[in-house]
Parts: C-alpha cells; structure tokens; sequence
C-alpha cells in the first residue's frame, strides 16, 4: 500500500483518505486480535503503522504502578541505536511521563528546538535526532496502563490525520493489552494451581506409600503375635483370655481391610486411564459373577440393552463390582433379590447407567454421604464393610468426567445411577 | 539352626529384614519347615552386603560361600533393598545368586524396579498371619528344595 500524503483539501481524497485510514485501522485491529501476549499485541501494532505514519522511532510502554516500574512492550528505532529493547524494565521515574497523558490527553512537541529544554528534549535531540514527537495515553477502564511514543526528525508531523489514526490504535491496544495482561495473570494464576496441585498429588503419594508400608508391619505383629500366643499358650488361656485374644484378632482383620481400601481409593487418582470403547453388558455380567462371590442368595439379575461406553475398562468393571456388591448386601434379606441394570438417555441427552435394587433402601436425606470415604448409613453388625466401596466408584466416575447419584426409600430399594462424561479425557 | 550368628560360616537363607517382629515372624515360618535350612538375619542393606562379600563383621566368612538364596525386604537403613540388589547384580561372584524381594509395597513401580535390577521374585508380605506363614514357607520350600541353580 502506498504511503497516504498529507491532510488533502479535496473532498474526493479525503474520502479516499477516509476509506484507506479505516483500512489500516483494521489491518491493525487484526494484527491485535492475532497476537496473544501483551508484547505480541505491541509490535503488531507498530509493525502495521509504521507503513502508514511516518516516524524514526516508535515504542510502546507499559507501566507497572504496584512495582514502580516501566516495561518496554514494543520499540522501532529506524536510525541509530538504543539500549531499549522489548522487554526491558525501567524504573517508572527513569522514563518520565507527560502529565497530559494522567488525563487522558496526549502531548505532543511540534519541534524540540523550540520546545523548552529538559533532559528528554536534550536526550531526544542529541541521541535520536529527533524533531518532533508524540505521546499517546494507552488507558483501561480510566487507567492509565502505559503510552505509545512516535518520534519523526521532521518537526510539526503528528498534527492532523495521524493523530487521529494513533488515537484510536491506542485506544484499540490498551483494551487489548489489558486483555492479554488478564489472559496472562490467570494463565500464570493456573500454573501455579496445577503446579500445587502436583506436588501435593506427590505428597500424598509418598503418604499413602508410607502407609502401605509402615501401618502394615506393626499391624502384621498384632496378628501375627496374637495367633502365635493361641497357638502355643491357648491351654494357658480360659475362655475369657481365648475371647480376647480372638477380639485383637478379628480387629486386625478389620484394619488390613480399611488399609487396603484407602489404599485403592488412592490409587485411582494416581493410575493412567486408558479410555477406549468398552462392551458394557459383557462387563456388567463378568462384574455380577464377581461381586456375587460370597453371597449365599437367591437372586434374579437382569441386565437390559446396554450400550458400549468410552471409559477405562478396569476401572469400569470396578464400579459395577462394587454397586452390584452393595446391592447384593442390601438385598440379602430379600426373597428373591431383584437387581437389574439398565442403560438410558437422559433429558439433556446423556447415557445414564442405573443399578437397582429391591433391598433396605436408604433415607434420602442421607444421600450426599453415601459417597464419602467410610461413611456408612447402616450399623456395620447388620451390614459388613468398610466404606470405601461408594467412594471409589464415586471417584472412577469423576475421573471419567461423570456423574454418580443415588435414589432410594427405606424399605424401598435403591438405585445408583451414572454417567460417564464426553469423549474425551 | 543357627539365628543370629555374627558370624556365621555358611548359611543356607541370608533373611534382609530391618524389623524385628517381621524378621520374628519370618524364623518362625521357616522353622515350622520340614527342611534343613540355616538362616542368618541381618538388619539393614550395608550388613547384607558385608555378610555377602565377606566384609566388615564378616572379613573371616569365605566370599565363595553363598547362601541358597536371600530374601531382601526394600525398605532398609542406610542401603535400601533395590540398592543391594543392584550391588548384588553387579559383582561377578553374587549375579546369578537368587534374591526373592519380600515387602508390604505392592505399588507397582516397585515391582517394575525390582524386576529392572533382576529380582527372581517379588513377594508381597501378607498381612494375615496364616498367609504370612504360607508364603514364608512356600518361598523356602521352592527355593531351598525345587530350584536347581547354574553351576559355576
């Protein structure tokens, strides 16, 4: 594109002058939109008006107030050098700003030589060979943020069209650097979140390993001790003492159970998925076979059109061992139990997955505990484990980007729907 | 059977094991065997290296003298258990010699670890005393009186 003369008289060329300034502003606002961080945003604003508004040098400055700083976004130096580069940080007092811009006005010096003589005015002069300039507020949300700064070795060029041309880009690039400085703070924000979270994912790593490791063996000594002690003293023993060895006994057991369970409850977090196209009612069968292990009851199990799912086939397999091994327990009383899973979509379109049962049922406002890590809503004499089972399938689910609830009534049975989330991970 | 020797001439399983009511539990699996086995328990790695290569507390046992097998718990003082089977691995006269790793970590990176630094078994202690005494004694059983070792 040719460089536009000078401000014309005529209408026709004004309006063609009219026509090519909304061209570049919009070559401009382009480049902004392209660019991502606030530097980025900078010199693709001066790259495009450095073919339209004459200058020898131009920069783009940011101004840090909580830090007292200034920050070098962009510069152009067409002739000699500068020790400024993007990036560079001076202390705010060291680049001084022109007090118009604090209202939002710019200032400009037609001509330096007749300009009053400061140090800028003499460094500009001496150093850059530079005539006349302009300073242009960048101002977010009445902020003042930073200034666009044009210099030309002839005086008098920033009056006129161009001004208006700065004008509105500065406008256009403080709305988009504050963005980008927005975009980069919770970008930076995130960082940080994602980084705690990893270590503390570590630290609870390296806990539940010492937990493996450390609770197990005093645990093994109680067992392990209290049998050698029936087995070599029992005739030492009355009944009472046999009782209560058998009550330490039976304690371990409890724990190396609670141990294990808090220990695959950890392990879900920790372990790759590897999420791929899983034939549901094959699993739910194999599921029920496994969970059904140990249960002495005469149960009617049906499993409806289940369609394939996208999910980790192990960890799957898992919730459905689980909620059908919470169903049988429930429904142990029952004669015959009736458990089923179903496969529907819901009203927003989802696949909801539900296990039913005909057992106790629960109280449903006791629902949102059912979930949690050995919560039990039933007395453990009447019901055995150890309260992890929910959890786990609670976290599966959530890993899997899904949803798990439950419904029921006392006496009524229960239902434990889920969902399993998009496509991808 | 000897326990505890310091040192002992010639032993048929060297048991690696820092804590004492599983090293307990352990003899006493091994002593409920019907097999001729000798057992020397060392607490920590640094010892079990030492016992192995004839050095420290052990300069006067004979280096050639191997036992059958060893069974290395991981989590030791001062040497750790991959660190001994590494240094077990690396020397000539003790590479081929049998190392079952016995431990409470069923996590599987050190499994793949062990299995990396050539373990010929790794074994998960059971909790339960029953198990506890089965797999002591199972292990014994297959190394001492089933497993044929190159010969030198």
């Amino acid at each position: 594109m040719p460089m536009p003369g000078p401000p014309s008289d005529n209408p026709t060329e004004q309006l063609r002058e009219y026509a090519r300034r909304l061209e570049i502003l919009r070559e401009i606002d382009e480049a902004i939109l392209a660019a991502e961080s606030p530097s980025d945003i900078a010199s693709a604003a001066l790259d495009r008006l450095q073919e339209f508004v004459p200058f020898i040098r131009a920069s783009v400055v940011i101004f840090h107030w909580e830090r007292d700083e200034s920050e070098i976004l962009a510069i152009y130096q067409k002739h000699g050098d500068t020790e400024l580069r993007p990036g560079t940080v001076l202390p705010i007092n060291q680049l001084p700003i022109p007090e118009e811009l604090f209202d939002g006005e710019p200032s400009m010096v037609g001509d330096i030589r007749s300009a009053p003589s400061t140090d800028v005015t003499r460094r500009l002069r001496r150093d850059e060979n530079i005539r006349s300039y302009v300073s242009f507020p960048l101002i977010a949300e009445e902020e003042l943020i930073g200034m666009v700064n044009f210099g030309s070795h002839e005086p008098d060029v920033y009056a006129g069209q161009w001004r208006h041309i700065i004008r509105e880009v500065a406008d256009q690039l403080a709305i988009a650097i504050r963005q980008a400085r927005l975009v980069e703070q919770v970008r930076a924000y995130s960082e940080k979140m994602e980084q705690r979270v990893q270590e503390r994912t570590e630290e609870l790593e390296s806990f539940t390993y010492s937990v493996s490791h450390d609770l197990r063996t005093p645990l093994r000594a109680v067992d392990g001790f209290s049998r050698m002690l029936m087995e070599q003293y029992a005739d030492d023993l009355d009944d009472e003492g046999r009782r209560l060895v058998r009550i330490i006994y039976e304690s371990t057991q409890k724990m190396t159970q609670l141990i294990d369970g808090l220990l695959s409850l950890s392990r879900i977090g920790r372990r790759d998925m590897r999420r791929r196209s899983v034939d549901v009612e094959q699993l739910a069968q194999e599921a029920f076979e496994e969970a059904r292990q140990g249960h002495e009851v005469s149960v009617e199990f049906h499993i409806g059109d289940l369609p394939d799912a996208y999910a980790d086939r192990s960890m799957l397999r898992r919730v459905f061992v689980n909620l059908l091994s919470n169903a049988l327990k429930f429904s142990a009383d029952r004669d015959p139990a009736r458990i089923s899973i179903e496969a529907q979509e819901s009203e927003t379109g989802e696949r909801v997955y539900a296990i039913r049962d005909n057992g106790v049922g629960f109280d449903m406002e006791y629902a949102d505990k059912l979930f949690g890590v050995f919560q039990r809503l039933h007395d453990e004499a009447s019901f055995e484990g150890t309260g992890v089972g929910l959890a786990i399938a609670e976290r599966t689910i959530r890993r899997h980007n899904g949803r798990i609830w439950a419904e029921g009534e006392v006496g009524e049975g229960a239902t434990f729907s889920f969902t399993l989330g998009e496509r991808s991970d | 059977m000897t326990l505890l020797a310091p040192v002992s001439t010639c032993t048929d399983i060297l048991l690696v094991e820092d804590q004492a009511s599983d090293a307990e539990l352990a003899l006493h699996a091994l002593r409920g065997l019907d097999l001729d086995r000798d057992v020397t328990l060392v607490r920590d790695g640094a010892e079990a290296l030492d016992f192995l290569f004839a050095r420290g507390a052990y300069s006067d046992r004979d280096p050639d003298d191997l036992p059958r097998f060893v069974l290395l718990d991981l989590k030791l003082p001062k040497v750790d258990g991959l660190q001994v089977l590494e240094a077990i691995r690396a020397d000539d006269r003790t590479r081929d010699l049998p190392v079952v790793v016995l431990t409470s970590s069923k996590e599987a990176c050190d499994v793949d670890r062990c299995y990396e630094m050539g373990a010929n078994s790794y074994v998960v202690k059971p909790v339960d005393f029953d198990k506890f005494t089965d797999a002591i004694q199972d292990i014994g059983r297959y190394w001492l009186a089933h497993n044929i070792i190159r010969d030198r």
